[in-house]
């Protein structure tokens, strides 16, 4: 790895585009300041790293997920008498129902298809 | 006359697509830069859960979610030079979704990356936010156990 030493204000250039100035030091902690292309995103490492992981584990998803997830809020909210211990989870999944047909329009604006329809996307 | 293209997915087989509703991911998913192309597909025309599927990639899905139906007061402050790169003034402009995690019995949507498509020209990315309040597991619903067991 490359060490620099930078004070206050000094800036390093990586490549052409990147700068990174100090901007600020106070203690153990450094301020800088990021100037790069909009194609190179700049993340706190920790971060991007929660980020990837997350994304890394949500791939697993399967099928069954998803029909496990609909019955689970279809059941919740269509049995408000069993959500009278707990009122909040129910109400929240009513307005799940109550969203659906809402983002199944917001689905259509964007054209986008069904997994269940696929053949409906060649009639245009 | 639209060109149409077949693809693979491990999950829902082979499914052809229109090409113009390939959505364009030019910096790929964090973890997954080389996967740009993806399709948004709605797992039922009731559902407010959707695929996220990858063109390149038959195996690599995500369940997404309009988080705003479940988080009325979720707000992307993304920088305006972020999303420049989709051809967006402000998120605001755009869809966004966020993707789901199942976690034990519990479902979680990443409120920390949210991925913002511009509709029109369908190009996307998954934005970073500094926004503290957000992390990467908010919970969705629970799954009830005897139903996932009967799956």
């Amino acid at each position: 790895m490359l060490v620099l030493s930078r004070q206050k204000d000094q800036t390093i250039m990586i490549g052409d585009l990147i700068e990174i100035t100090v901007v600020e030091v106070r203690g153990d902690k450094v301020r800088l300041g990021i100037a790069a292309p909009v194609s190179i995103p700049v993340h706190r490492k920790e971060v991007y790293e929660a980020i990837q992981r997350e994304n890394q584990e949500a791939a697993r998803a399967t099928v069954d997920d998803v029909s496990t997830l609909e019955r689970s809020i279809r059941r919740q909210s269509d049995a408000p008498a069993r959500q009278q211990t707990d009122e909040r989870p129910g109400s929240q999944h009513r307005r799940i129902l109550d969203t659906a047909a809402t983002i199944t329009a917001a689905a259509r604006m964007a054209d986008i298809p069904t997994t269940a329809a696929q053949s409906r996307s060649d009639s245009k | 006359m639209e060109r149409m293209m077949k693809i693979e997915t491990s999950r829902f087989g082979c499914l052809e697509i229109a090409a113009d509703r390939v959505i364009q991911f030019p910096l790929g998913i964090l973890g997954f830069p080389e996967c740009q192309s993806w399709i948004l597909l709605q797992s039922d025309p009731q559902s407010c859960f959707f695929w996220l599927q990858s063109v390149d990639d038959a195996e690599l899905a995500f369940i997404v979610v309009q988080p705003q139906n479940f988080f009325p007061a979720y707000h992307v402050r993304a920088q305006a030079e972020e999303m420049k790169l989709i051809g967006l003034d402000s998120p605001e402009a755009g869809e966004v979704f966020a993707i789901c995690n199942r976690v034990g019995n519990s479902i979680t949507a990443n409120l920390q990356g949210p991925l913002v498509f511009n509709a029109q020209t369908r190009q996307a990315r998954q934005v970073v936010l500094c926004d503290r309040q957000y992390h990467t597991r908010h919970e969705l619903c629970l799954v009830e156990p005897a139903l996932a067991a009967g799956s």
